[in-house]
């Protein structure tokens, strides 16, 4: 090997001046940079799901709820979600809810925090999924929003269109209940998980004879759900560092996906090696457990 | 009398396709109680290597033998002889995050042993007296997301010993790890060698390959064994290290200790 190839020769343009080179435009009153919303999720992604769950900062303080052995909170929780499932009386939600609250407030969680969370993102989304539900098509009954009404039924592009169309009061009742029922099954599921640290949990799984095989794939779910989370959030972060300025929508499009493939490609490799870690250490493919 | 063998390499190779090979025409032995660095640049092939003695890999061309036995994938489809094996062969993988896979410390430490059908009361014994020798009883019951670089290591260590196996591979041990944790590993897995064990460890860390090896194999970037003798040899024939691009020119002693420059003397 020649000595030269080992010498490091800068180009001109990185001994330049670089405060020169990088001046940092004011934009006072240019337009807001669209990075921010991306920005700002990935902080509260971060801040919700890392920092909360991986730290287990609200399950190790020591308050009542924290201190309740993890199979009652588990079976109570399971009961509350069944029951939330099954009722349809406004009472019975409401009391839910309130309850619910109360162990937050009791367990020192930030209730406002953990209330916008659970409801304002598979609730609204559930919601938005019933919306044909709330149809007379599907559940005809007493008007409650009329569509459109004529004396004939209406063909359009070969289909016939119903000669009455409304938001039926039962429909849109349905869609409510379905909506209070996610949002609480929700709010249940994450009061059994934010205030139990997760090795506790699915011992408790165990002890409630939930087959071994679940458990353990529960378990490495949570875990390796979690890494590739950190990992993606690091993607997307080094990205971020070394975007400027404002990127096109099609490129935008073409970074996730291109990320997205980059993780799935990691994850297929950190599976191989998991499931060769598991065979190095005797795994024939049958589980095997014990309590402390 | 001559030591046992532990493995034999007879012409291995292994590889993906027709002409895409990690690396051919392997041949050397491990005999017991030996320590032996495996040396060589990114993607000479040293963790397939490893990965083959410890019997995750097959050769595709060659023989290998363990314990005097041939070791090939149709023998350790046996579940009795595959855990036999893993129980003597103990793996710890570069990347501690492949290798802690649940949720707890305590639960990491137990796998092996339950897998390997010990008795719970031995099985509880050998996770406390292991926890104590490497100093993480306070762990037992954190998420391994929870532990830092060295405590990860120093639990997927822990995971493999309480299996008190053999043979211990390691793959680059040290990567990432301060110096204060080299310096424990180290000393440890020297321990373990005086106490009868043999170590295989692949590295590109010459202070780690000098401090506990007293045999160095080592891989060229084509894929071929170049060295095979003692690591102070290797570690003295720089003109092998240059060819095989573990240092470059600007490698070289001072005073009796060596060091490494980001700069030449001229």
């Amino acid at each position: 090997m020649s000595e030269s190839s080992n010498i490091i020769v800068l180009p001109t343009w990185m001994k330049e001046n670089v405060e020169e080179n990088c001046r940092i435009r004011d934009r006072k009153n240019g337009r807001r940079k669209s990075s921010n919303f991306l920005t700002k999720n990935l902080r509260q992604l971060r801040e919700a799901l890392l920092d909360d769950l991986l730290t287990e900062r609200y399950a190790r303080q020591g308050f009542w709820l924290q201190e309740l052995d993890p199979r009652f909170k588990l079976v109570g929780a399971i009961l509350a979600i069944l029951l939330v499932a099954l009722t349809r009386s406004i009472t019975l939600f409401l009391a839910f809810w309130v309850i619910s609250l109360g162990m937050m407030w009791s367990a020192h969680l930030p209730i406002w925090s953990l209330q916008k969370r659970i409801w304002s993102i598979f609730p609204v989304f559930t919601l938005i999924a019933a919306v044909p539900a709330m149809f007379s098509i599907f559940n005809p009954g007493v008007p409650l929003v009329e569509i459109y009404q004529s004396a004939n039924a209406q063909q359009w592009l070969g289909i016939t269109l119903p000669s009455h169309l409304y938001i039926s009061q039962q429909g849109a009742i349905a869609a409510l209940v379905l909506f209070i029922r996610v949002g609480l099954s929700i709010s249940w599921g994450v009061l059994l998980v934010i205030t139990t640290p997760s090795a506790r949990l699915f011992k408790s799984f165990r002890v409630l004879k939930v087959p071994l095989l679940i458990v353990m794939i529960l378990e490495m779910t949570y875990r390796y759900l979690i890494l590739l989370i950190q990992i993606s959030l690091d993607m997307f972060e080094a990205r971020k560092m070394r975007t400027v300025g404002h990127v096109s929508l099609r490129t935008q499009q073409w970074q996730v996906a291109s990320s997205i493939g980059a993780l799935f490609i990691r994850s297929m490799e950190l599976s191989d090696e998991v499931y060769q870690a598991m065979t190095a250490r005797g795994y024939t493919g049958e589980a095997v457990s014990l309590d402390k | 009398m001559a030591a046992k063998n532990n493995f034999r390499f007879e012409r291995v190779a292994y590889g993906y396709g027709r002409d895409e090979w990690i690396f051919q025409d392997i041949s050397f032995m491990v005999d017991a109680g030996d320590s032996v660095v495996l040396m060589g640049a990114n993607g000479s092939g040293k963790s397939t290597l490893l990965k083959m003695m410890c019997g995750l890999n097959f050769p595709s061309a060659g023989r290998f033998l363990a314990f005097d036995q041939e070791i090939t994938e149709a023998v350790l489809e046996n579940d009795r002889a595959a855990k036999e094996y893993h129980r003597r062969v103990g793996f710890v993988f570069q990347n501690s995050e492949a290798q802690l896979f649940t949720t707890s410390v305590w639960d990491e430490i137990a796998f092996g042993p339950l897998q390997m059908g010990l008795k719970h009361d031995e099985v509880k014994e050998r996770i406390s007296d292991v926890m104590e020798m490497f100093a993480i009883s306070h762990l037992a019951e954190k998420s391994p997301y929870r532990l830092s670089g060295g405590e990860k290591k120093k639990v997927a260590l822990a995971s493999v010993l309480v299996l008190n196996p053999e043979v211990l591979i390691l793959d680059e041990p040290t990567n990432g790890l301060d110096p204060k944790t080299q310096r424990w590993l180290t000393e440890l897995l020297l321990e373990l060698n005086h106490q009868g064990r043999t170590i295989v460890v692949a590295t590109h860390n010459l202070d780690l390959a000098h401090a506990i090896a007293d045999r160095a194999l080592v891989l060229s970037e084509n894929h071929k064994l170049v060295f095979d003798g003692p690591t102070r040899e290797a570690l003295a024939n720089h003109k092998l290290l240059i060819e095989v691009n573990l240092i470059d020119e600007y490698f070289h002693i001072h005073e009796g200790e060596r060091h490494i420059h980001r700069y030449s003397h001229n």
